[in-house]
């Protein structure tokens, strides 16, 4: 008795390391799609400014000027009309925080970080659950081989 | 035999998209939204040097993410997309490539690619919360306009107008979908 549960246990095992080798396999073979996504690391943060709208030139300028010289951001939106400004960053260089804090030092005018509330971020969006073991996994294997 | 088993379901579950795309549709009389934006010609991808794309995929891909930048910016949209604007980790997938992928396949499709095709939840089951758990909110008739607008400034940051036909043809589509989309 004690014989045929180790075997099935050793069996067990072995199934299942091959079945995660075979599905880390999987996840890098199709996520190295021929066209390679040029965006696939960008993260996006946004930075409320408190002026009145829409802004004015001076202050779309300035925020273009000040943005551009922070490390890591790839691309920059001013909504003037909304009073605010989308960033696109890779957060392997950058972090939002970091972002607002050297956007604030190099401005004068008034401006806060968005960030979204739990609340909020239970609504969602139809893009991703990350709770699901599915993504969870493809995160992790996607990191690793993004990593190498 | 479970192992073969557990094998041929790994792979099939998921075929590579490539297998999806080559289709055998007829070539249409008329060109299609897709071929009027470049269709399949070949062009060098300006985001990734030495990687070729088709020109239609890339101009609506150019459209796609101007228009995620509008949105995150759009307070009117913002109940839909905040997890767009919530902080991952380095190495961590983000909310933008996953909707910029689903977006641009899903244009592409629509807009009359036979090498493209969309692999997502269709149109009523994506906006409705009881089928999509990450769609918590309903989406209503303002937010469907606000959105059109946000992707018709997408396409003038690209250079193309709103009064350039195209645009018209692109809002066509776009109100086709309202009926699925729109659902309190």
């Amino acid at each position: 008795m004690k014989k045929t549960l180790i075997k099935f246990t050793i069996w067990s095992s072995a199934i299942l390391t091959i079945l995660v080798i075979i599905l880390a396999v999987h996840i890098y073979l199709v996520t190295q799609p021929k066209e390679k996504n040029p965006t696939l690391s960008w993260q996006l943060a946004r930075i409320d400014i408190n002026e009145s709208i829409p802004l004015s030139k001076e202050i779309v300028s300035k925020t273009y000027k000040t943005l551009k010289q922070i490390k890591g951001i790839q691309r920059i939106v001013v909504n003037s009309k909304e009073g605010n400004v989308v960033i696109a960053y890779f957060p392997k260089d950058q972090t939002q925080e970091g972002i607002y804090s050297a956007f604030e030092k190099n401005t004068d005018f008034t401006s806060v970080l968005f960030t979204p509330s739990d609340k909020q971020l239970a609504a969602g969006c139809p893009v991703l659950d990350k709770n699901s073991i599915s993504y969870k996994l493809g995160s992790f294997f996607e990191g690793v081989f993004q990593n190498q | 035999m479970l192992l073969f088993l557990a094998v041929s379901i790994s792979f099939a579950s998921c075929k590579d998209d490539d297998d999806d795309m080559t289709t055998t549709k007829p070539t249409p009389v008329e060109p299609s939204i897709y071929d009027k934006l470049g269709g399949t010609a070949m062009v060098n991808d300006p985001n990734n040097p030495g990687t070729m794309i088709e020109q239609g995929k890339l101009t609506l891909r150019s459209v796609v993410d101007s228009t995620i930048f509008i949105i995150a910016g759009d307070s009117r949209l913002q109940p839909y997309f905040p997890t767009l604007l919530n902080e991952v980790g380095s190495g961590d997938l983000s909310g933008f490539s996953a909707l910029s992928m689903s977006l641009t396949n899903f244009f592409s499709a629509a807009t009359g690619s036979t090498t493209i095709t969309y692999g997502g939840m269709n149109m009523v089951d994506a906006h409705d919360p009881a089928k999509n758990s990450r769609m918590a909110l309903k989406a209503d008739n303002a937010s469907m306009d606000a959105f059109i607008e946000d992707v018709v400034a997408g396409a003038g940051q690209n250079g193309v107008p709103a009064t350039d036909p195209i645009i018209g043809e692109i809002g066509a589509l776009l109100e086709s979908l309202r009926a699925e989309i729109v659902q309190r």
